[in-house]
C-alpha cells in the first residue's frame, strides 16, 4: 500500500518563480508549476479560495496534483508582489490553496490551472473570475462571486452558487445543485437531475432526471430537451418549452410567459392545463380539440399517463 | 547479406549447450509497484482502478490538450467505462444507477444511444479487459463481484464475471484460467481445411436474464475444447490502448528512415522486418498483435463488433444473425453517428443530442492518452540494462524512440519523441511463436515489435500471454528454424543475452520492468 504523506509544507511564490516553466500559452509570459505527489488509496481533497482569477481544474493522472499559475502582461508583472500572493499548503491527500490579495497588484490577470486525480473532491471559492472544473468524482461545491463556472464529467453531487455569472454542467452523474443571481442556467445530460434556479436568466436542460427550474423575475426562459424524469418549472415572463417523454409528472407555470409542450406521437398523459387569459392552442389528433377553445383543458390523451400540469396567469399554452 | 536460416542452425546448437548449463540467478521483479497495487489490485482494496492518464503536456512548446480534445477524452472514458446492454431500452441501463458488477461503481451511466451487446461477443464493457495498470491498459484481473460488501481476489474476468453476466448461460473454456490471461481466439482453418484466422468470440447472450425480448435465445458456444484438442486455436491477449495516439502520428517515413539506419547492424544477427500495409493505400499499418489495423479508428471500430459485437460504421453487419438473439429494440448498426428523425422509439424526444457513438469516442480517448510512464527513479541496474539493451541488439526492433509528424491537427501530438520501444514492423519469430494465422502481410509465425513501453507493469506477454515471467518472455523469443517456418530473426539477439553476465542479465529485466 502507497504510504501516505504525512507532512505539510507551505510555499510562496518567490521560491516557485525561480523555478517556473510555461504553461504553453502564448500570452503567457510568467508562471509556475509544482507537483504535489498524492496516495492513490485515499481521494484528493482540494480547497481553492481565490480573490480574483480564473481557475481551471481538471483530471490529467492519478498520483498527483500538478499546479500552475500564469500572469498575463509580462511588462506589468512585479515578482514581489507576486511572490506572497499564493499559499500552498498539503496535509496528506489535502490541499488548500490561498490567495492572498496584495495592494498593487490587482491589474495582474491570473489563471490557476490544477490537475489533479480523478478521484477529487472540489471546494472552490472565488471573488471574481472565471472557473471551469472537469473530469474528476467529486463532489464539488463551488461559489462565485462574479463570473461563469463550466463543470463537466463529474460523477458525484455538484452544488455551485454565482452572484453574478452564468452556471454550465455537462455530464455530471450526482444531483446538481445550482442557483445564480443574474445569469443563465445550462445543464445537460445529468442523470441524477438538477435544481437551478436564477433570479434572472434563462435555464435550459437537456436529458436530465428529475428537475426543478426556477426563474425568479424578468424574462428568462425554460428550455428543456429530454428530460427523463419528474419536471418543475416555473417563470415569469419569459417563456417554458419543454420536448420530451413525460416518463413523470411535470409542473410548468408562468406569469405572463407561453408555454408550450412538444410530445411524441402516440405517448399516453394526462393533461391538465389552464391560462388565466391567454390562449389555449393544442396541435395535436390525441386531445380534443374543441375543448381547447375554454382556458382549461384536463383531459388523458392515449389511455392516459404521467400527470402533466400546466398553470399559466396571462400567458398562452401550446400542446404540440 | 548471410542467411538467415544457416545462422539460425550454428545458434541451435550454442542455445541447446547454454541452455543446460548455465544456471539462471536472475529473476523477473514482477509488475512494477506490485499486482496488488495495480488494476484489479486496487480495486480488491476498495481503490477504483486509477482511470487512464491524459496526454501530458508536449515537452517542448507546452502545448496541451485544447477543450475540446479534453471534453472528448473525457466522453471516451464514460463510454469505455459504460457496462454495455443487449439493447437500448434493456434494464440495466438505468440512468445514473451504479450497475451491479460495474468496475467503478461511481461511474455515471449517462443514456447514449449505442447500446448492443452482441448475441457472440468476448465482453460486454471496454474496460473490463483493458484494466492494467490502470483503464486503458492491457489485460489484468478484475474483482468479479466489486458492488458486493465483500470483494473476492481479482481474476481473469473470462473466468466467472463476463460469462455469467446477468445469468448468460456460458461454459467457460479451459484455455480460460482464474488468474491466467484474458483470452480470445481465433480458428486457423476452417473445417473444410481452408484458412479462417477470423475471431471466433466466445460468448453468447443466451440466458440473459435482464432482456425480455430475446427469450427464445438458443445461440450455443462453438466447441472450444475440440477445436483445442485439434490445435486449431490461435489465442490472443489485449494490448494496451495507451499512447496509441502517438504512435498514430508517427509518418511512415520516420518508421523506415529509422529501420534502413539499422541494416548493418541488423544483418549479422539475421533480423530482417518488414512493415504490413495496408490492402487499400499501400501505407503502414501499425495496430494489433500483426500490425494489421491502420488507424485507432479501425482499431476501435473492429473492436466494438468483434469484442461486444456491437456493430457501427466501420463493421455495420452482425457476426450474429441470428434474430431470436438480436431483440426487435435494437436496431443495424448499434453504433452509430445519430441522424434520424424518426421518432418511432421517441429517442429524438428523450435523448435529442445527437452525439458521437460510443466507439468513435473510444478511439478519440485512445488517442489523447498519454504514453505509459516509466520508473521516474528508475535503479542503477535499471539505468544499466538500458545501455545493455542496446549493446545486444535489442534495441534493433524494439526502437527506443520516434518523432511524430512535424504538423498535426492537435499540437499536443506533433513533433514529439514517442518512447515506443518498437520499430512497428513485423518479423518472423520462428515455430515456437507462430499461430499460423495471416493477416495483411503478416504470415503465420510473423508479429509486430510489441512496443515495450508499459511492459514494467503488464503481468502477461507475448500474443498468447504464454507467460508473466520476462526471463521466460526473452528466451522464448528464440526458435529454430524448422520445415514450415524459418528461425526466429531474434535468435542472434538471445545468443548475445545468453552470452551476458547474470548481473548484465539482471540490469535489463530491471531496466524493463522500468518501463
Amino acid at each position: 500500500m502507497v504510504r501516505e504523506l504525512q507532512f505539510r509544507q507551505s510555499l510562496t511564490l518567490a521560491l516557485l518563480l525561480a523555478s517556473s516553466v510555461g504553461t504553453g500559452a502564448a500570452q503567457v509570459s510568467h508562471g509556475f508549476h509544482r507537483t504535489f505527489a498524492v496516495s492513490l488509496t485515499q481521494p484528493v481533497s482540494l480547497d481553492v479560495d481565490l480573490v480574483d482569477g480564473d481557475l481551471r481544474i481538471a483530471y490529467a493522472r492519478d498520483g498527483v496534483v500538478d499546479m500552475s499559475l500564469a500572469a498575463q502582461n509580462a511588462t506589468t508583472l512585479d515578482p514581489q508582489s507576486l511572490s506572497s500572493r499564493l499559499v500552498v499548503s498539503q496535509s496528506g491527500n489535502r490541499l488548500e490553496v490561498r490567495e492572498q490579495p496584495l495592494p498593487g497588484a490587482q491589474e495582474l490577470k491570473l489563471t490557476y490551472t490544477i490537475d489533479v486525480p480523478y478521484r477529487t473532491a472540489v471546494h472552490t471559492s472565488i471573488g471574481r473570475g472565471r472557473q471551469s472544473i472537469t473530469g474528476i468524482l467529486g463532489p464539488v461545491n463551488t461559489d462565485v462571486g462574479q463570473g461563469d463556472a463550466e463543470i463537466s464529467y463529474v460523477s458525484l453531487a455538484v452544488a455551485a452558487h454565482a452572484q453574478t455569472g452564468d452556471l454550465s454542467f455537462e455530464v455530471v452523474g450526482g444531483k446538481i445543485e445550482a442557483r445564480t443571481g443574474q445569469g443563465q442556467i445550462k445543464c445537460q445530460r445529468a442523470p441524477q437531475g438538477i435544481t437551478a434556479e436564477t433570479q434572472d436568466g434563462d435555464i435550459f436542460l437537456a436529458v436530465v432526471g428529475p428537475s426543478t427550474a426556477i426563474v425568479k423575475n424578468g424574462y428568462g426562459r425554460i428550455v428543456a430537451d429530454g428530460v427523463r424524469d419528474t419536471l418543475a418549472g416555473t417563470t415569469s415572463a419569459g417563456e417554458i418549452h419543454v420536448k420530451a417523454v413525460p416518463h413523470q409528472d411535470w409542473m410548468l407555470s408562468s406569469v405572463s410567459g407561453t408555454i408550450r409542450l412538444e410530445l411524441p406521437p402516440a405517448v399516453g398523459y394526462y393533461l391538465d392545463a389552464v391560462t388565466g387569459s391567454g390562449e389555449l392552442m393544442v396541435r395535436r389528433d390525441d386531445l380534443d380539440k374543441a375543448n381547447s377553445r375554454s382556458r382549461r383543458l384536463a383531459q388523458e390523451a392515449n389511455t392516459g399517463g404521467k400527470r402533466i400540469e400546466v398553470r399559466t396567469e396571462t400567458g398562452n399554452i401550446v400542446i404540440d | 547479406m548471410k542467411s538467415p536460416f544457416k545462422f539460425s542452425k550454428r545458434l541451435v546448437l550454442l542455445e541447446l549447450l547454454l541452455y543446460t548449463s548455465a544456471i539462471w540467478g536472475q529473476k523477473d521483479p514482477g509488475v512494477r509497484g506490485g499486482i496488488q497495487n495495480t488494476g484489479g489490485g486496487l480495486q480488491q482494496q476498495g481503490i477504483p482502478i486509477p482511470h487512464p492518464p491524459l496526454i501530458s503536456a508536449h515537452p517542448v512548446t507546452g502545448a496541451t490538450v485544447n477543450d475540446n480534445e479534453r471534453k472528448s477524452f473525457e466522453e471516451g472514458i464514460l463510454r469505455a467505462g459504460q457496462l454495455e446492454a443487449t439493447c437500448d431500452t434493456c434494464n440495466d441501463v438505468t440512468d445514473g444507477a451504479p450497475v451491479p458488477g460495474e468496475l467503478d461503481p461511481q461511474f455515471p451511466q449517462v443514456h447514449t444511444n449505442s447500446n448492443g451487446t452482441g448475441a457472440r461477443h468476448n465482453a460486454d464493457q471496454c474496460f473490463v479487459c483493458h484494466a492494467q495498470p490502470q483503464l486503458g491498459g492491457s489485460g489484468g484481473f478484475i474483482v468479479p463481484n466489486p458492488s458486493d460488501s465483500v470483494p473476492q481476489q481479482a481474476e481473469n474476468p473470462q473466468f466467472r464475471l463476463v460469462p455469467h453476466r446477468f445469468g448468460r448461460l456460458n461454459t467457460v473454456p479451459s484455455f480460460e484460467k482464474q488468474y491466467g490471461p484474458i483470452r480470445e481466439v481465433r480458428f486457423k482453418y476452417k473445417p473444410d481445411g481452408t484458412r479462417d484466422g477470423g475471431v471466433h468470440q466466445l460468448w453468447t447472450v443466451r440466458g440473459s436474464s435482464n432482456d425480455p425480448t430475446i427469450p427464445n435465445c438458443g445461440l450455443t458456444q462453438p466447441d472450444f475444447e475440440a477445436q483445442l484438442k485439434a490445435g486449431n486455436l490461435a489465442f490472443r491477449i489485449p494490448l494496451q490502448m495507451t499512447g496509441l495516439g502517438l504512435i498514430e502520428s508517427i509518418q511512415d517515413h520516420e518508421i523506415l528512415a529509422h529501420h534502413e539506419s539499422t541494416a548493418a547492424l541488423r544483418a549479422p544477427l539475421g533480423i530482417v522486418g518488414h512493415p504490413n500495409r495496408s490492402g487499400n493505400d499501400g501505407t503502414i499499418t501499425r495496430f494489433g498483435w500483426k500490425a494489421q489495423n491502420k488507424s485507432i479508428t479501425m482499431f476501435a471500430g473492429e473492436a466494438y463488433n468483434v469484442e461486444m459485437g456491437i456493430t457501427n460504421e466501420v463493421f455495420p453487419t452482425a457476426t450474429e444473425e441470428d434474430p431470436d438473439c438480436n431483440g426487435p429494440n435494437k436496431p443495424l448498426p448499434n453504433d452509430v453517428v445519430r441522424t434520424d428523425k424518426d421518432d418511432h422509439d421517441n429517442k429524438a424526444f428523450d435523448n435529442p443530442l445527437h452525439i458521437l457513438p460510443d466507439w468513435m469516442q473510444f478511439q478519440v480517448m485512445m488517442r489523447f492518452t498519454d504514453g505509459p510512464a516509466p520508473d521516474p527513479n528508475p535503479s542503477a541496474s535499471a539505468q544499466h540494462g538500458k545501455t545493455v539493451f542496446s549493446e545486444i541488439g535489442c534495441a534493433l526492433c524494439h526502437t527506443p524512440q520516434m518523432q511524430t509528424a512535424p504538423v498535426m491537427l492537435s499540437p499536443v501530438l506533433q513533433d514529439r519523441t514517442v518512447n515506443l520501444f518498437s520499430d512497428l514492423l513485423l518479423h518472423h519469430m520462428g515455430a515456437k511463436f507462430a499461430d499460423d494465422v495471416i493477416q495483411g502481410q503478416a504470415g503465420p509465425d510473423e508479429f509486430r515489435t510489441t512496443p515495450l513501453w508499459g511492459v514494467g507493469q503488464r503481468i502477461f506477454f507475448f500474443h498468447d500471454g504464454r507467460t508473466a515471467d520476462l526471463l521466460q518472455a526473452i528466451k522464448d523469443h528464440f526458435s529454430p528454424a524448422n520445415t514450415r517456418y524459418p528461425a526466429s530473426e531474434a535468435n542472434g539477439v538471445v545468443h548475445q543475452f545468453n552470452r551476458l553476465t547474470p548481473e548484465d542479465k539482471q540490469a535489463i529485466l530491471d531496466f524493463l520492468r522500468s518501463l
